[in-house]
């Protein structure tokens, strides 16, 4: 493949994967709130698979070696376009961190109180389990 | 017959009231179906208590115990927490982004470009240190420089100013909300004593106490006397039908400071609004003014440091090129000035000679000595914006992580307490129908009345 077109491509793959990715991370903002611990697997694993698919494509290239009008018009609407994706990935990254941070000290709160009430909860005697 | 006409008849017009009064209820979610907060009711009818005739017990129709609102208070305590955090992200994340502009580098006027100006006036300068244009240009870059350091300084100022008064602002809507919501407590007292429903005074104080989350952290205590809202330190601030203002004073340093029933809880208030405001006000803003004024200072004294090697154009040792800043570098960024005037009197030789560059060169090699926290200016001031970026993007996200949390509580609040047309709509039918029968009974029985009251007749 001419080394031009590989740098074309490479950026609309870049876009659409991190446009996949942010939308990827929209979704999975009800499922982290809701604590649907199901959906949140499956959101993750979606973007892992997402992240590890951009680190493939490796550095973004700054410039479009010289080429035809056409292709340097459709890098400068792809590099527009990966501006504007870039911090709404960023700002919903941060966002999904903030949710889980939340998750987490929700569950540390209901962790320290089964701590607490552990210490008075009478085992029920074994001939009632069942 | 056992009961009697007249008792069936009775027991017909209970089922009549009953079900008018279900259809009232019904009647009157519908009508608040948009009313903020409003939590939907519901009539729970009971049997009448049956009597006993002879071998045979007789039902004596229908009442309704009571009208009911249906509201999750664990549900509420969680959406005024979350509306607590929201308040202070939301005040912080505003207060931050005005900040933020004073140092965004896209209008040029910001200190980082001005900086970038005033090394490569001395650059230029280099290149032909007695050209009196030239000298003039690095005076100019440099009055720009301080003076793009105090508009800084003041703006910040002046921001906090802002803080301040809306410190004070928002003071007083607690104070209102509290009056309001003491004497909501008052009215809800009333009511429930004489076992009455209180829920729409509940519904109108639960959005107050809304309201006041946004505000201020507060924790609500509900108890035989009624409910008691504190902050969450324990300042008191309804107990009852009694409400505690707050108060603001003046502190040696200018800011308004909180008190209720003459302690100073400025810094104990945690979340709602004024702990947003009060965190950029006497955290982030100070914090901002100390690292410009660290920065001033650097500047300045390596500036004239440097400026004092060399030699002016008559040959005469140099001076000060910045006025020295304040000992100990307090207010060195708003008090940041050029120390002359006279383009011929800038140090640019290092020999005496006016065609020598050598102390110009000194000049600009400030650019990269370590002048402010073993950082080079540049380095610095770069900290410091994105300090003040980073904590615009921090804080945008987690309000947005709030707010979406919110939403959800919300929603959840919704289908608990909201008003559903279609199961009102049901209700409606199914109250109607009720009627329609229990006036069919009345017709019924006024029929079999007439014709036992006229009996013989015929």
């Amino acid at each position: 493949m001419h080394p031009e077109f590989t740098a074309l491509d490479q950026r609309k793959l870049r876009v659409a994967l991190l446009q996949e990715l942010a939308a990827a991370f929209q979704e999975a903002q009800p499922a982290i709130v809701m604590s649907n611990m199901k959906h949140i697997q499956q959101h993750t694993t979606r973007q892992h698979e997402l992240c590890r698919a951009l680190l493939q494509l490796g550095e973004a290239k700054a410039e479009l070696p010289p080429v035809d009008q056409a292709s340097q018009t459709a890098w400068r609407h792809l590099s527009q376009e990966l501006a504007e994706i870039q911090p709404k990935v960023r700002h919903l990254g941060r966002v999904q961190t903030a949710l889980l941070r939340r998750s987490r000290r929700a569950m540390e709160a209901l962790a320290c109180l089964l701590t607490c009430t552990a210490l008075t909860y009478t085992l029920p005697s074994s001939g009632s389990a069942r | 017959m056992s009961s009697g006409l007249f008792s069936t008849l009775s027991v017909a017009v209970s089922g009549l009231l009953a079900e008018q009064d279900a259809l009232d209820v019904t009647s009157n979610n519908v009508a608040n179906i948009n009313t903020p907060g409003y939590s939907r009711q519901r009539a729970d009818l009971v049997a009448g208590d049956p009597v006993v005739i002879g071998q045979l017990t007789f039902g004596t129709g229908v009442t309704v115990q009571q009208v009911e609102s249906l509201r999750d208070p664990i549900l509420e305590l969680r959406i005024h927490q979350e509306t607590q955090q929201g308040g202070s992200l939301d005040a912080l994340v505003a207060g931050m982004q005005q900040v933020e502009v004073m140092f965004n580098g896209n209008n040029g006027g910001d200190i980082g470009t001005l900086m970038s100006n005033f090394f490569s006036s001395l650059q230029q300068l280099s290149t032909d240190p007695a050209s009196l244009p030239l000298r003039q240009g690095v005076l100019t870059a440099a009055g720009n420089l301080a003076n793009g350091f105090q508009n800084t300084a003041r703006n910040l100022e002046t921001q906090r100013t802002n803080l301040d008064l809306n410190v004070t602002q928002s003071v007083q809507q607690v104070n209102t909300l509290t009056a309001q919501i003491a004497d909501l407590n008052g009215q809800i007292s009333s009511l429930e004593n004489v076992g009455k429903n209180a829920g729409v005074f509940i519904d109108q104080r639960n959005v107050l106490i809304n309201q006041l989350s946004g505000l201020i952290d507060v924790s609500a205590i509900q108890s035989d006397n009624g409910l008691t809202l504190t902050t969450s330190n324990g300042t008191a601030l309804v107990a009852g039908t009694q409400s505690f203002d707050l108060s603001t004073q003046l502190d040696v340093s200018g800011v308004q400071h909180i008190f209720s029933q003459g302690t100073d809880i400025t810094a104990k208030i945690t979340s709602g609004k004024l702990a947003g405001l009060l965190e950029v006000r006497d955290q982030k803003i100070p914090a901002l003014l100390s690292n410009l004024d660290t920065l001033a200072a650097g500047l300045a004294t390596a500036v004239n440091t440097a400026h004092k090697g060399g030699f002016d154009l008559a040959g005469n040792a140099g001076g000060n090129f910045f006025v020295p800043p304040p000992a100990g570098g307090q207010g060195a960024a708003a008090s940041l000035a050029v120390a002359t005037t006279d383009p011929s009197l800038i140090a640019a030789s290092s020999d005496g000679s006016s065609g020598s560059n050598g102390n110009v060169l000194a000049l600009a090699a400030v650019h990269d000595q370590a002048v402010a926290a073993g950082q080079t200016p540049h380095d610095f001031y770069s900290n410091l914006v994105f300090g003040v970026g980073s904590d615009v993007s921090n804080g945008s996200a987690e309000l947005d992580a709030s707010n979406l949390v919110l939403q959800q509580l919300q929603d959840q609040r919704g289908s608990v307490s909201g008003v559903s047309l279609d199961e009102e709509a049901t209700n409606m039918i199914q109250f109607q129908r009720g009627y329609d029968a229990a006036g069919r009974m009345v017709s019924t029985i006024n029929e079999m009345l007439d014709v036992a009251i006229n009996l013989g007749k015929y």
